[in-house]
Protein backbone atom coordinates (compact mmCIF):
# COMPACT_ATOMS: atom_id res chain seq x y z
CA UNK A 1 0.00 0.00 0.00
CA UNK A 2 1.74 3.46 -0.85
CA UNK A 3 0.51 6.23 1.59
CA UNK A 4 0.68 9.39 -0.04
CA UNK A 5 1.00 12.48 2.90
CA UNK A 6 0.66 15.80 0.68
CA UNK A 7 2.44 19.03 2.60
CA UNK A 8 1.25 22.42 1.36
CA UNK A 9 3.00 25.30 2.40
CA UNK A 10 1.68 28.75 1.16
CA UNK A 11 3.78 31.86 1.47
CA UNK A 12 1.29 34.87 1.42
CA UNK A 13 4.11 37.19 0.26
CA UNK A 14 6.97 36.22 -1.96
CA UNK A 15 9.91 37.42 -1.49
CA UNK A 16 12.10 39.61 -4.25
CA UNK A 17 11.18 37.70 -7.21
CA UNK A 18 9.72 40.01 -9.78
CA UNK A 19 6.25 39.31 -10.67
CA UNK A 20 3.58 36.96 -10.12
CA UNK A 21 4.49 33.10 -9.78
CA UNK A 22 4.40 30.20 -7.76
CA UNK A 23 6.27 27.21 -7.50
CA UNK A 24 5.35 23.32 -6.80
CA UNK A 25 7.08 20.88 -5.79
CA UNK A 26 6.36 16.94 -5.96
CA UNK A 27 8.91 15.03 -3.72
CA UNK A 28 8.49 11.38 -4.43
CA UNK A 29 10.85 9.01 -2.35
CA UNK A 30 13.38 11.38 -1.86
CA UNK A 31 13.72 12.34 -5.15
CA UNK A 32 12.11 15.81 -7.02
CA UNK A 33 9.60 14.34 -9.59
CA UNK A 34 7.93 17.14 -10.69
CA UNK A 35 8.91 20.78 -10.80
CA UNK A 36 6.85 23.89 -12.35
CA UNK A 37 7.93 27.38 -11.71
CA UNK A 38 3.99 28.53 -12.38
CA UNK A 39 3.87 31.82 -14.20
CA UNK A 40 -0.09 33.53 -13.86
CA UNK A 41 0.92 36.37 -14.70
CA UNK A 42 -1.92 37.79 -16.99
CA UNK A 43 -0.90 38.34 -20.54
CA UNK A 44 -0.19 41.74 -21.30
CA UNK A 45 -0.93 42.18 -25.16
CA UNK A 46 1.96 44.29 -25.91
CA UNK A 47 3.35 42.66 -29.01
CA UNK A 48 -0.65 42.99 -30.14
CA UNK A 49 -1.00 46.00 -29.48
CA UNK A 50 2.10 47.30 -31.10
CA UNK A 51 0.10 46.92 -34.44
CA UNK A 52 -0.91 49.81 -36.59
CA UNK A 53 1.04 52.18 -34.32
CA UNK A 54 3.88 54.58 -35.68
CA UNK A 55 7.73 53.99 -35.62
CA UNK A 56 8.34 56.21 -32.67
CA UNK A 57 5.57 55.91 -30.45
CA UNK A 58 7.07 51.54 -31.04
CA UNK A 59 10.11 52.85 -28.60
CA UNK A 60 7.81 54.61 -25.94
CA UNK A 61 5.84 51.77 -25.78
CA UNK A 62 7.96 49.32 -24.99
CA UNK A 63 9.79 51.43 -22.46
CA UNK A 64 6.17 50.46 -20.26
CA UNK A 65 6.71 46.93 -20.44
CA UNK A 66 9.11 46.98 -17.78
CA UNK A 67 10.63 50.04 -14.97
CA UNK A 68 13.54 48.33 -14.16
CA UNK A 69 14.94 47.60 -18.03
CA UNK A 70 12.73 50.17 -20.15
CA UNK A 71 15.87 51.13 -21.76
CA UNK A 72 16.76 47.27 -23.58
CA UNK A 73 13.33 47.54 -25.03
CA UNK A 74 13.94 51.36 -26.43
CA UNK A 75 17.24 49.67 -27.51
CA UNK A 76 16.16 46.52 -29.04
CA UNK A 77 12.74 48.09 -31.07
CA UNK A 78 15.11 51.17 -32.13
CA UNK A 79 17.45 49.07 -33.62
CA UNK A 80 15.29 46.70 -34.89
CA UNK A 81 13.34 49.94 -36.90
CA UNK A 82 16.35 51.46 -38.12
CA UNK A 83 17.50 48.34 -39.83
CA UNK A 84 14.04 48.36 -41.67
CA UNK A 85 14.80 51.92 -42.24
CA UNK A 86 18.28 51.06 -43.31
CA UNK A 87 19.75 53.98 -41.56
CA UNK A 88 23.12 54.54 -40.45
CA UNK A 89 23.72 55.15 -36.94
CA UNK A 90 25.92 58.32 -36.22
CA UNK A 91 28.89 56.98 -34.12
CA UNK A 92 27.87 59.66 -31.24
CA UNK A 93 24.14 58.16 -30.99
CA UNK A 94 25.87 54.97 -31.16
CA UNK A 95 28.08 55.75 -28.29
CA UNK A 96 25.72 57.18 -26.20
CA UNK A 97 23.41 54.83 -26.58
CA UNK A 98 25.86 52.38 -25.06
CA UNK A 99 26.21 54.84 -22.06
CA UNK A 100 22.58 54.39 -21.08
CA UNK A 101 22.55 50.57 -21.79
CA UNK A 102 25.19 51.28 -18.96
CA UNK A 103 22.94 53.44 -16.44
CA UNK A 104 20.90 50.69 -17.23
CA UNK A 105 22.60 47.78 -15.75
CA UNK A 106 24.32 50.10 -12.99
CA UNK A 107 20.49 50.71 -11.75
CA UNK A 108 18.93 47.11 -12.20
CA UNK A 109 22.13 45.18 -10.99
CA UNK A 110 22.82 47.14 -8.18
CA UNK A 111 18.79 47.41 -6.86
CA UNK A 112 18.96 43.56 -7.48
CA UNK A 113 22.02 42.89 -6.04
CA UNK A 114 20.92 44.30 -2.48
CA UNK A 115 17.46 44.38 -2.28
CA UNK A 116 16.73 41.44 -3.62
CA UNK A 117 19.53 38.57 -3.55
CA UNK A 118 22.42 39.55 -0.88
CA UNK A 119 19.71 39.27 2.09
CA UNK A 120 19.50 35.35 0.52
CA UNK A 121 23.65 35.15 1.29
CA UNK A 122 23.83 36.88 4.21
CA UNK A 123 20.53 35.35 6.06
CA UNK A 124 18.06 38.41 6.56
CA UNK A 125 14.54 38.01 5.13
CA UNK A 126 14.61 41.20 3.16
CA UNK A 127 16.50 44.54 2.28
CA UNK A 128 15.89 46.52 5.62
CA UNK A 129 17.11 43.63 7.68
CA UNK A 130 20.32 43.65 5.34
CA UNK A 131 20.40 47.43 5.68
CA UNK A 132 20.70 47.50 9.60
CA UNK A 133 23.38 44.99 9.33
CA UNK A 134 25.11 46.70 6.76
CA UNK A 135 24.20 50.09 6.18
CA UNK A 136 27.78 51.31 4.30
CA UNK A 137 27.59 48.06 2.09
CA UNK A 138 23.66 49.12 1.11
CA UNK A 139 24.02 52.46 1.06
CA UNK A 140 26.93 52.48 -1.57
CA UNK A 141 24.64 50.03 -3.56
CA UNK A 142 21.48 53.10 -3.37
CA UNK A 143 24.30 55.45 -4.58
CA UNK A 144 25.51 53.31 -7.39
CA UNK A 145 22.01 52.61 -8.58
CA UNK A 146 21.21 56.68 -8.29
CA UNK A 147 23.98 56.91 -10.66
CA UNK A 148 23.03 54.92 -13.57
CA UNK A 149 19.12 56.55 -12.91
CA UNK A 150 21.23 59.61 -13.50
CA UNK A 151 22.58 58.12 -16.71
CA UNK A 152 19.53 57.21 -18.09
CA UNK A 153 18.00 60.49 -17.31
CA UNK A 154 20.58 62.21 -18.93
CA UNK A 155 19.70 60.84 -22.33
CA UNK A 156 16.12 59.80 -21.85
CA UNK A 157 14.73 62.57 -20.01
CA UNK A 158 14.11 60.75 -16.46
CA UNK A 159 14.80 57.61 -15.22
CA UNK A 160 11.22 55.72 -15.57
CA UNK A 161 10.58 54.63 -18.87
CA UNK A 162 12.60 57.44 -20.31
CA UNK A 163 11.29 59.40 -23.53
CA UNK A 164 14.16 60.44 -25.11
CA UNK A 165 15.47 58.20 -27.45
CA UNK A 166 13.95 58.08 -31.17
CA UNK A 167 14.68 56.79 -34.46
CA UNK A 168 17.72 58.01 -35.49
CA UNK A 169 18.95 59.53 -32.22
CA UNK A 170 17.79 61.34 -29.30
CA UNK A 171 15.48 63.79 -28.59
CA UNK A 172 18.44 65.63 -27.18
CA UNK A 173 21.99 65.05 -26.97
CA UNK A 174 23.26 66.22 -23.95
CA UNK A 175 25.50 69.26 -23.59
CA UNK A 176 29.49 68.99 -22.61
CA UNK A 177 28.56 70.27 -19.20
CA UNK A 178 26.10 67.41 -18.15
CA UNK A 179 28.28 65.13 -19.48
CA UNK A 180 31.22 66.50 -17.42
CA UNK A 181 29.37 67.07 -14.39
CA UNK A 182 28.26 63.24 -14.68
CA UNK A 183 31.84 61.89 -15.57
CA UNK A 184 32.92 63.40 -11.90
CA UNK A 185 30.78 61.05 -10.35
CA UNK A 186 31.54 57.93 -12.63
CA UNK A 187 35.24 57.72 -11.64
CA UNK A 188 33.96 58.66 -7.86
CA UNK A 189 31.66 55.40 -7.92
CA UNK A 190 34.80 52.68 -9.21
CA UNK A 191 35.93 52.10 -6.31
CA UNK A 192 32.85 51.26 -4.84
CA UNK A 193 31.89 48.92 -7.80
CA UNK A 194 35.53 47.37 -6.82
CA UNK A 195 34.85 47.04 -3.06
CA UNK A 196 31.28 45.63 -4.11
CA UNK A 197 33.07 42.87 -5.84
CA UNK A 198 35.22 42.10 -3.20
CA UNK A 199 32.29 42.23 -0.99
CA UNK A 200 30.46 39.71 -2.59
CA UNK A 201 33.38 37.28 -3.28
CA UNK A 202 33.61 37.24 0.18
CA UNK A 203 29.88 35.86 0.61
CA UNK A 204 30.00 32.13 1.49
CA UNK A 205 28.02 31.31 -2.00
CA UNK A 206 26.16 27.72 -2.28
CA UNK A 207 28.46 25.35 -4.02
CA UNK A 208 26.25 23.51 -6.89
CA UNK A 209 28.27 23.33 -10.23
CA UNK A 210 25.68 22.05 -13.16
CA UNK A 211 26.13 21.76 -16.23
CA UNK A 212 23.99 24.20 -18.45
CA UNK A 213 24.21 26.21 -21.39
CA UNK A 214 25.50 29.98 -21.44
CA UNK A 215 23.75 32.08 -24.15
CA UNK A 216 24.83 35.68 -24.86
CA UNK A 217 25.66 38.69 -27.54
CA UNK A 218 28.74 38.72 -28.55
CA UNK A 219 31.08 41.50 -30.44
CA UNK A 220 33.99 41.49 -31.34
CA UNK A 221 35.41 44.70 -30.45
CA UNK A 222 33.37 45.60 -27.40
CA UNK A 223 31.43 43.34 -24.31
CA UNK A 224 28.13 42.33 -25.77
CA UNK A 225 25.50 45.06 -25.39
CA UNK A 226 24.02 46.91 -28.02
CA UNK A 227 25.14 44.75 -31.14
CA UNK A 228 26.67 41.49 -31.79
CA UNK A 229 26.00 37.73 -32.81
CA UNK A 230 23.90 35.27 -30.69
CA UNK A 231 26.50 32.73 -29.39
CA UNK A 232 26.88 29.86 -26.75
CA UNK A 233 29.15 27.97 -25.11
CA UNK A 234 28.21 24.90 -27.23
CA UNK A 235 29.52 26.52 -30.22
CA UNK A 236 26.42 28.64 -32.01
CA UNK A 237 27.54 31.71 -33.11
CA UNK A 238 24.23 33.27 -35.61
CA UNK A 239 23.30 36.93 -36.49
CA UNK A 240 20.00 38.09 -34.89
CA UNK A 241 18.09 37.49 -37.46
CA UNK A 242 18.70 33.90 -37.65
CA UNK A 243 17.56 33.38 -34.16
CA UNK A 244 14.36 31.87 -34.80
CA UNK A 245 15.20 28.79 -36.86
CA UNK A 246 17.68 27.68 -33.17
CA UNK A 247 15.70 29.13 -30.51
CA UNK A 248 12.32 27.40 -29.62
CA UNK A 249 9.35 29.07 -27.53
CA UNK A 250 7.51 26.98 -26.47
CA UNK A 251 3.92 27.04 -24.24
CA UNK A 252 3.91 25.57 -21.11
CA UNK A 253 0.77 24.89 -19.63
CA UNK A 254 1.21 26.18 -16.10
CA UNK A 255 3.04 29.15 -17.66
CA UNK A 256 1.66 32.07 -19.56
CA UNK A 257 4.85 33.01 -20.64
CA UNK A 258 6.64 31.02 -23.61
CA UNK A 259 9.04 28.62 -22.00
CA UNK A 260 12.81 29.23 -24.38
CA UNK A 261 14.99 26.28 -25.84
CA UNK A 262 17.74 26.09 -27.75
CA UNK A 263 17.92 23.04 -30.36
CA UNK A 264 15.10 21.46 -27.46
CA UNK A 265 17.16 22.23 -24.23
CA UNK A 266 17.16 24.86 -22.04
CA UNK A 267 19.58 27.63 -21.46
CA UNK A 268 21.17 30.62 -19.76
CA UNK A 269 21.47 33.78 -20.16
CA UNK A 270 22.30 37.00 -18.09
CA UNK A 271 25.27 38.40 -16.55
CA UNK A 272 27.01 34.87 -15.83
CA UNK A 273 26.18 33.96 -19.64
CA UNK A 274 27.66 36.78 -20.63
CA UNK A 275 30.64 37.05 -18.81
CA UNK A 276 31.47 33.34 -19.44
CA UNK A 277 31.46 34.20 -23.22
CA UNK A 278 32.96 37.12 -23.38
CA UNK A 279 35.29 37.57 -20.53
CA UNK A 280 37.95 38.23 -23.52
CA UNK A 281 36.44 41.74 -23.79
CA UNK A 282 35.70 43.27 -20.24
CA UNK A 283 37.90 46.20 -19.81
CA UNK A 284 41.47 44.93 -18.05
CA UNK A 285 40.47 46.24 -14.68
CA UNK A 286 37.36 44.13 -14.68
CA UNK A 287 39.11 41.04 -15.72
CA UNK A 288 41.86 41.39 -12.65
CA UNK A 289 39.59 42.57 -9.93
CA UNK A 290 37.16 39.08 -10.91
CA UNK A 291 41.00 37.70 -10.92
CA UNK A 292 41.82 38.43 -7.67
CA UNK A 293 38.14 36.95 -6.27
CA UNK A 294 39.96 33.91 -7.08
CA UNK A 295 36.15 32.69 -9.03
CA UNK A 296 37.29 31.03 -12.16
CA UNK A 297 35.24 32.19 -14.94
CA UNK A 298 34.00 30.39 -17.07
CA UNK A 299 31.52 29.42 -14.02
CA UNK A 300 29.63 26.30 -14.17
CA UNK A 301 28.10 27.66 -10.22
CA UNK A 302 24.89 29.68 -11.71
CA UNK A 303 24.96 31.42 -7.65
CA UNK A 304 28.09 33.18 -9.07
CA UNK A 305 25.62 35.18 -10.74
CA UNK A 306 26.19 37.74 -8.29
CA UNK A 307 29.31 38.03 -8.64
CA UNK A 308 29.23 38.52 -12.60
CA UNK A 309 26.05 41.32 -12.25
CA UNK A 310 28.42 42.79 -9.83
CA UNK A 311 31.33 42.43 -12.09
CA UNK A 312 29.24 44.36 -14.95
CA UNK A 313 28.82 47.14 -12.54
CA UNK A 314 32.31 47.96 -12.51
CA UNK A 315 32.35 47.71 -16.34
CA UNK A 316 29.50 49.85 -16.74
CA UNK A 317 30.90 52.48 -14.83
CA UNK A 318 34.38 52.45 -16.52
CA UNK A 319 32.88 51.92 -20.24
CA UNK A 320 30.50 55.16 -19.44
CA UNK A 321 33.93 56.76 -18.58
CA UNK A 322 35.65 55.85 -21.10
CA UNK A 323 32.92 56.61 -23.89
CA UNK A 324 32.20 60.43 -22.20
CA UNK A 325 35.90 61.46 -22.03
CA UNK A 326 35.96 60.91 -25.90
CA UNK A 327 33.23 61.57 -27.09
CA UNK A 328 32.14 64.42 -29.61
CA UNK A 329 28.29 65.69 -28.93
CA UNK A 330 28.02 66.97 -32.40
CA UNK A 331 24.96 65.24 -34.24
CA UNK A 332 23.58 65.94 -37.69
CA UNK A 333 20.07 65.96 -37.82
CA UNK A 334 18.26 63.12 -38.88
CA UNK A 335 15.62 62.45 -41.83
CA UNK A 336 14.23 59.21 -41.48
CA UNK A 337 12.52 57.22 -44.67
CA UNK A 338 10.37 55.01 -43.57
CA UNK A 339 10.04 51.69 -45.39
CA UNK A 340 8.44 48.66 -45.61
CA UNK A 341 10.13 45.36 -44.61
CA UNK A 342 11.20 43.03 -41.48
CA UNK A 343 13.86 44.21 -38.83
CA UNK A 344 15.28 42.29 -35.65
CA UNK A 345 17.85 43.18 -33.83
CA UNK A 346 19.02 41.72 -30.16
CA UNK A 347 20.39 43.82 -26.75
CA UNK A 348 21.41 42.66 -23.67
CA UNK A 349 19.04 43.67 -21.17
CA UNK A 350 20.52 43.57 -17.19
CA UNK A 351 18.30 40.28 -17.17
CA UNK A 352 19.89 38.83 -20.75
CA UNK A 353 19.32 38.89 -24.41
CA UNK A 354 16.35 40.94 -25.60
CA UNK A 355 15.36 39.58 -29.06
CA UNK A 356 12.62 41.81 -31.32
CA UNK A 357 11.27 41.15 -34.65
CA UNK A 358 8.98 43.72 -36.70
CA UNK A 359 7.20 43.70 -39.69
CA UNK A 360 6.68 47.13 -40.65
CA UNK A 361 4.76 49.09 -44.09
CA UNK A 362 5.69 51.44 -46.25
CA UNK A 363 4.21 54.47 -43.51
CA UNK A 364 6.56 53.20 -40.60
CA UNK A 365 3.61 51.94 -38.97
CA UNK A 366 3.82 48.15 -37.52
CA UNK A 367 2.26 45.27 -39.05
CA UNK A 368 3.28 42.36 -36.51
CA UNK A 369 5.84 42.42 -33.28
CA UNK A 370 7.51 39.81 -31.51
CA UNK A 371 9.01 40.39 -28.34
CA UNK A 372 11.23 37.47 -26.55
CA UNK A 373 12.52 38.88 -22.91
CA UNK A 374 14.96 37.14 -21.01
CA UNK A 375 13.30 35.64 -18.51
CA UNK A 376 10.77 34.03 -20.50
CA UNK A 377 14.06 32.16 -21.74
CA UNK A 378 15.59 31.39 -18.70
CA UNK A 379 12.42 29.45 -17.40
CA UNK A 380 13.12 26.22 -18.18
CA UNK A 381 16.61 26.97 -16.87
CA UNK A 382 15.27 27.77 -13.69
CA UNK A 383 13.12 24.59 -13.61
CA UNK A 384 16.39 22.35 -14.66
CA UNK A 385 18.52 24.16 -12.35
CA UNK A 386 15.66 23.63 -9.23
CA UNK A 387 15.21 19.89 -10.15
CA UNK A 388 19.45 19.31 -10.53
CA UNK A 389 19.77 21.77 -7.08
CA UNK A 390 17.27 20.27 -4.98
CA UNK A 391 18.27 16.93 -5.94
CA UNK A 392 21.42 17.19 -4.37
CA UNK A 393 19.67 18.75 -0.86
CA UNK A 394 18.76 17.26 2.03
CA UNK A 395 15.09 16.58 1.03
CA UNK A 396 14.61 15.63 4.49
CA UNK A 397 15.40 19.29 5.94
CA UNK A 398 11.90 21.03 6.87
CA UNK A 399 9.78 22.53 4.21
CA UNK A 400 10.60 26.31 5.12
CA UNK A 401 14.18 24.99 4.37
CA UNK A 402 13.55 23.31 0.79
CA UNK A 403 11.60 26.36 0.09
CA UNK A 404 13.92 29.38 1.31
CA UNK A 405 16.61 26.82 -1.17
CA UNK A 406 14.61 27.13 -4.70
CA UNK A 407 14.00 30.30 -3.57
CA UNK A 408 17.12 31.60 -3.32
CA UNK A 409 17.67 30.12 -6.73
CA UNK A 410 14.65 31.57 -8.14
CA UNK A 411 15.91 35.05 -7.15
CA UNK A 412 19.50 34.37 -8.14
CA UNK A 413 18.71 34.63 -11.81
CA UNK A 414 16.62 37.98 -11.10
CA UNK A 415 13.60 36.65 -13.04
CA UNK A 416 11.29 39.55 -13.83
CA UNK A 417 7.70 38.19 -14.11
CA UNK A 418 5.96 40.99 -14.50
CA UNK A 419 6.14 44.37 -13.42
CA UNK A 420 2.66 44.42 -11.36
CA UNK A 421 2.25 41.38 -8.84
CA UNK A 422 4.41 40.41 -5.77
CA UNK A 423 4.14 36.50 -4.46
CA UNK A 424 5.34 33.32 -4.61
CA UNK A 425 3.19 30.18 -3.53
CA UNK A 426 4.99 27.13 -2.89
CA UNK A 427 3.08 23.99 -2.84
CA UNK A 428 5.24 20.94 -1.40
CA UNK A 429 3.78 17.05 -2.34
CA UNK A 430 5.36 14.76 -0.47
CA UNK A 431 4.72 11.18 -1.83
CA UNK A 432 6.16 9.27 0.99
CA UNK A 433 7.58 5.68 0.78
CA UNK A 434 6.17 2.28 0.45
CA UNK A 435 4.69 -0.25 3.30
CA UNK B 1 7.96 68.44 0.38
CA UNK B 2 7.30 65.46 -2.36
CA UNK B 3 4.07 64.23 -4.01
CA UNK B 4 4.42 61.22 -5.16
CA UNK B 5 2.68 59.25 -8.52
CA UNK B 6 2.65 59.20 -12.11
CA UNK B 7 1.68 61.24 -14.99
CA UNK B 8 -2.25 59.58 -15.51
CA UNK B 9 -4.60 58.27 -13.46
CA UNK B 10 -5.49 58.18 -9.57
CA UNK B 11 -1.78 57.38 -9.42
CA UNK B 12 -1.46 61.45 -10.13
CA UNK B 13 -3.04 62.70 -7.41
CA UNK B 14 -0.63 63.51 -5.15
CA UNK B 15 1.33 65.43 -7.83
CA UNK B 16 -1.69 67.76 -8.79
CA UNK B 17 -2.13 68.67 -5.18
CA UNK B 18 1.81 69.66 -4.98
CA UNK B 19 0.84 71.30 -8.05
CA UNK B 20 -2.01 73.23 -6.65
CA UNK B 21 -0.29 73.76 -3.45
CA UNK B 22 2.57 75.54 -5.00
CA UNK B 23 -0.41 78.13 -6.32
CA UNK B 24 -1.24 79.05 -3.04
CA UNK B 25 -0.50 82.19 -1.88
CA UNK B 26 0.47 81.51 1.16
CA UNK B 27 2.71 78.78 0.40
CA UNK B 28 4.24 81.11 -2.84
CA UNK B 29 5.61 83.24 -0.32
CA UNK B 30 8.15 81.10 1.47
CA UNK B 31 11.73 81.07 0.13
CA UNK B 32 12.65 77.99 -2.54
CA UNK B 33 15.73 77.55 -0.18
CA UNK B 34 13.40 76.80 2.83
CA UNK B 35 10.57 74.66 1.53
CA UNK B 36 11.50 72.60 -1.52
CA UNK B 37 8.15 71.82 -3.29
CA UNK B 38 8.56 68.68 -6.17
CA UNK B 39 6.89 66.38 -7.31
CA UNK B 40 8.79 62.75 -7.91
CA UNK B 41 7.86 60.33 -10.89
CA UNK B 42 7.40 56.75 -9.22
CA UNK B 43 10.99 57.14 -7.26
CA UNK B 44 11.32 53.76 -5.45
CA UNK B 45 14.07 53.93 -3.34
CA UNK B 46 15.27 57.17 -5.29
CA UNK B 47 12.89 58.96 -2.69
CA UNK B 48 15.69 58.70 -0.20
CA UNK B 49 17.57 60.70 -2.05
CA UNK B 50 15.32 63.16 -2.83
CA UNK B 51 14.31 63.94 0.75
CA UNK B 52 17.72 63.10 3.03
CA UNK B 53 19.67 66.71 2.76
CA UNK B 54 15.95 67.62 4.40
CA UNK B 55 15.23 68.56 7.90
CA UNK B 56 11.59 67.24 7.75
CA UNK B 57 9.64 65.49 4.74
CA UNK B 58 6.02 65.86 4.20
CA UNK B 59 5.42 63.62 1.45
CA UNK B 60 1.94 63.26 -0.49
CA UNK B 61 0.75 60.20 -2.49
CA UNK B 62 -1.72 58.70 -3.28
CA UNK B 63 -2.59 55.69 -1.17
CA UNK B 64 -4.92 52.62 -1.18
CA UNK B 65 -7.04 51.82 1.82
CA UNK B 66 -10.31 50.31 3.11
CA UNK B 67 -11.27 54.12 3.86
CA UNK B 68 -13.91 55.84 2.00
CA UNK B 69 -11.95 57.45 -1.54
CA UNK B 70 -10.67 61.22 -0.21
CA UNK B 71 -9.63 60.16 3.07
CA UNK B 72 -6.15 61.62 4.32
CA UNK B 73 -3.96 59.16 6.42
CA UNK B 74 -2.03 60.95 8.24
CA UNK B 75 1.45 59.06 9.12
CA UNK B 76 4.30 60.12 11.37
CA UNK B 77 8.03 58.86 11.57
CA UNK B 78 7.63 55.70 14.16
CA UNK B 79 3.79 55.91 13.22
CA UNK B 80 5.78 54.57 9.53
CA UNK B 81 5.48 51.01 10.08
CA UNK B 82 5.82 48.68 7.37
CA UNK B 83 4.82 45.08 7.18
CA UNK B 84 6.68 44.22 3.51
CA UNK B 85 4.17 43.07 1.86
CA UNK B 86 5.96 43.89 -1.64
CA UNK B 87 9.56 43.53 -1.62
CA UNK B 88 10.35 43.14 -5.56
CA UNK B 89 12.11 46.37 -6.42
CA UNK B 90 9.13 47.12 -9.00
CA UNK B 91 7.25 48.39 -6.01
CA UNK B 92 9.20 49.46 -3.57
CA UNK B 93 7.21 51.52 -2.25
CA UNK B 94 7.16 54.91 -0.17
CA UNK B 95 6.50 52.95 3.43
CA UNK B 96 9.28 50.07 2.49
CA UNK B 97 11.47 53.25 1.59
CA UNK B 98 11.23 55.06 4.57
CA UNK B 99 11.80 52.06 6.28
CA UNK B 100 14.77 51.06 4.68
CA UNK B 101 16.05 54.75 5.40
CA UNK B 102 15.37 54.37 8.94
CA UNK B 103 17.21 50.97 8.93
CA UNK B 104 20.28 53.39 6.96
CA UNK B 105 20.19 55.89 9.36
CA UNK B 106 19.19 58.26 6.14
CA UNK B 107 16.31 60.17 7.30
CA UNK B 108 15.20 63.74 8.45
CA UNK B 109 14.28 64.10 11.81
CA UNK B 110 10.94 64.25 10.75
CA UNK B 111 8.91 62.56 8.43
CA UNK B 112 5.13 62.74 7.46
CA UNK B 113 3.51 61.25 5.09
CA UNK B 114 -0.22 61.99 4.00
CA UNK B 115 -1.72 59.38 2.35
CA UNK B 116 -4.85 60.18 0.11
CA UNK B 117 -7.09 57.10 -0.94
CA UNK B 118 -7.84 56.87 -3.99
CA UNK B 119 -10.15 54.01 -3.78
CA UNK B 120 -9.06 50.01 -2.93
CA UNK B 121 -11.69 48.78 -6.14
CA UNK B 122 -10.72 51.07 -8.59
CA UNK B 123 -7.11 49.75 -8.37
CA UNK B 124 -8.27 45.90 -8.64
CA UNK B 125 -10.46 46.53 -11.37
CA UNK B 126 -7.61 48.42 -13.16
CA UNK B 127 -9.56 51.49 -13.28
CA UNK B 128 -7.32 54.17 -12.52
CA UNK B 129 -8.27 57.61 -12.98
CA UNK B 130 -12.18 56.84 -12.37
CA UNK B 131 -12.06 57.85 -7.92
CA UNK B 132 -9.83 60.75 -9.08
CA UNK B 133 -12.05 62.46 -11.19
CA UNK B 134 -14.81 61.70 -8.63
CA UNK B 135 -13.21 63.34 -6.11
CA UNK B 136 -13.49 66.34 -7.78
CA UNK B 137 -12.41 70.31 -6.88
CA UNK B 138 -14.27 70.28 -3.42
CA UNK B 139 -12.17 67.14 -2.48
CA UNK B 140 -9.09 68.92 -3.80
CA UNK B 141 -9.61 72.29 -2.08
CA UNK B 142 -10.01 69.99 1.00
CA UNK B 143 -6.44 68.54 0.87
CA UNK B 144 -4.69 72.18 -0.04
CA UNK B 145 -6.24 73.37 3.45
CA UNK B 146 -5.09 70.10 5.41
CA UNK B 147 -1.86 69.83 3.49
CA UNK B 148 -1.45 73.75 3.85
CA UNK B 149 -2.31 73.55 7.39
CA UNK B 150 0.16 70.35 7.90
CA UNK B 151 2.79 72.21 6.34
CA UNK B 152 2.14 75.36 8.92
CA UNK B 153 2.54 73.23 11.78
CA UNK B 154 5.85 71.71 10.00
CA UNK B 155 7.51 74.92 9.69
CA UNK B 156 9.89 76.35 12.72
CA UNK B 157 8.38 79.65 13.98
CA UNK B 158 10.39 82.19 11.75
CA UNK B 159 8.79 80.82 8.67
CA UNK B 160 5.44 80.35 10.04
CA UNK B 161 2.72 81.92 7.95
CA UNK B 162 -0.89 81.85 8.43
CA UNK B 163 -3.53 79.95 6.12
Amino acid sequence: MTQNKDIKIHVPVLARVEGEGALELDIENGQVSNVKLRIFEPPRFFEKFLEGRDYNEVIDIVARICGICPVAYQMSAVHAIERIFNMPVHPTVRALRRVMYCGEWLESHSLHIHLLAAPDFLGFNNAIELGEAYPEEVKRGLRLQHLGNKLIKMLGGRSVHPVGVQVGGFYRIPTKQECDAILVELKAAVEQAEQLVMWLADLSLPHDEQDFVSVALRHPNEYGMNEGNIVSSMGLNISVEDYQNHFQEIQAPHSTAFHSHLNGKPYLVGPLARVNLNWDTLHEPVQQLLQNTGIQFPSKNVFHSIIARAAEIHYALLEAIAILESIELEVPPVKVASKAGVGYACTEAPRGILWHRYEMDAQGHVVKATIVPPTSQNQARIEEDLRNALNNFDLNKSDDEIQLHAETIIRNYDPCISCSTHFLKLTVNRKCGES
Amino acid sequence: MVGVGSPYGDDSLGWEVVRQLRLHPKIKQLSAQDVVIQCADRPGIDLLNIINQAHTALIIDAAATDFPPGTITRLENEDIETVLQSTSTHDFGVLETIALGRALNQLPQKVVILGITIGQENIEQNEFGQSKIALGAEHMNHFINIISEELENLLPKELSYEI
